[in-house]
């Protein structure tokens, strides 16, 4: 995979563990209470999860951002995003339909929908892609003028389509 | 000829940020658009109790000791304020706080009673993790039924006459307040629909 590609995908991806580890760790107790309404772990652990997982997300986020470590964290991530991706299924199976998804820790509910799960799991590909083979191309200044468009534009889409899924939930709460 | 592909492309990018922008901006102004449709304080379901109904009576035993006893003549002369919750609703446990103040305050006139429906072992867990032990907290599903609650959390305030003033789904502070605000009104004969608009 081309250099540039590398680049935007695992900065993105850092970027993404970053903000989400950093927002899951200011607002513990907010997340601690998303948790439990998902039901998937002892009322006795939850206090200890809502430590570690935001942990895991910043290690991850670092591991992502260095070279050395990168194919290691991207299977990681994936990992942790096919997770998140289960537990919003199960809850949907569950017909748990009305549960807070924690996406907007601290504002406004939003509730769980089968677009999370296609998020997560499309996340979890993109994540994969970092295994593959990297090419040694040269990197010259207008690829990193490239990388850098890459990731904003990534950020853009990503913030979009997730106030777009908040929009689509908030909708079904005032049209029910 | 390749620096002005590069200078075309950098327009481009710049375009297509400024684009994405926008976009972002609209779907926002969405979201806030949402939130101001919302219904103004607490919203009371289709088919659910009716305000100025005679509130069914029940004696039940509450899990912090003794009996309490929701509905009917009120011989303290005070308001009963029906929480419906559950054990595993997030928005119920982040109302804690926000009641038992409200709890506190209104004292004078109001009589706060949790009830909700389910195993007894997971309600003691709620009534030790948020201090409940002041408050009457019954566990009955037919108190529910009777009261025709659907969703939750879920507040009907019954007045010291045994009658239901008002009710309504509850989501935040603002909801239990619209619930008094609509049992004033009542009380007092005014119009106090601006009021709760505003």
């Amino acid at each position: 995979m081309d250099p540039v590609f590398t680049h935007i995908v695992a900065l993105g991806q850092s970027l993404l563990f970053l903000a989400a580890g950093l927002q899951k760790l200011r607002l513990r107790d907010s997340f601690e209470q998303v948790l439990s309404g998902y039901q998937l772990l002892p009322a006795a652990t939850l206090a200890l999860a809502s430590r570690v997982i935001p942990l895991v997300e910043l290690a991850l986020a670092a591991g992502l951002a260095y070279p050395g470590t990168r194919a290691v964290a991207a299977i990681g991530a994936a990992l942790l995003l096919c997770l998140y991706a289960a537990s919003i299924w199960i809850n949907l199976k569950r017909g748990n339909i009305g549960l807070d998804c924690g996406c907007q820790l601290g504002e406004s509910k939003q509730t769980i929908s089968y677009a999370l799960v296609y998020r997560n799991a499309l996340l979890a590909g993109v994540a994969l892609l970092l295994i593959a083979p990297q090419s040694t191309r040269e990197v010259a200044l207008y690829d990193y003028g490239a990388t850098g468009f890459g990731i904003t534009i990534a950020c853009l889409l990503y913030a979009i389509a997730n106030t777009q899924m908040a929009n689509a939930s908030s909708f079904r709460e005032i049209n029910r | 000829m390749t620096t002005a592909l590069i200078v075309s492309n950098i327009i481009s990018w710049l375009a297509i940020i400024t684009l994405g922008v926008m976009v972002y901006a609209l779907s926002r102004q969405i979201g806030v658009l949402h939130e101001r449709i919302k219904p103004v304080g607490a919203l009371a379901l289709g088919k659910a109790i009716q305000t100025g109904d005679t509130a069914p009576v029940f004696h039940e035993n509450s899990l912090t000791g003794g009996m309490v006893r929701v509905g009917g003549q009120d011989t303290s002369g005070k308001s009963t304020l029906i929480f419906f919750m559950s054990a595993t609703c997030p928005v119920c446990k982040t109302l804690m706080p926000a009641l038992k103040s409200v709890g506190k305050q209104e004292s004078d006139w109001l009589k706060l009673v949790f009830a909700s429906d389910g195993h007894e072992a997971e309600h003691m867990g709620v009534i030790r993790q948020y201090d409940l032990r002041d408050y009457p907290y019954l566990l009955s599903a037919e108190v529910g039924m009777a009261y025709q609650v659907s969703k939750l959390p879920y507040g009907v305030l019954v007045d010291s006459n045994g009658q239901v003033a008002a009710h309504g789904l509850i989501n935040n502070r603002e909801h239990i307040e619209s619930l008094f605000e609509a049992f004033r009104a009542a009380n007092t004969g005014e119009d106090n629909v601006t009021q709760l608009a505003g």
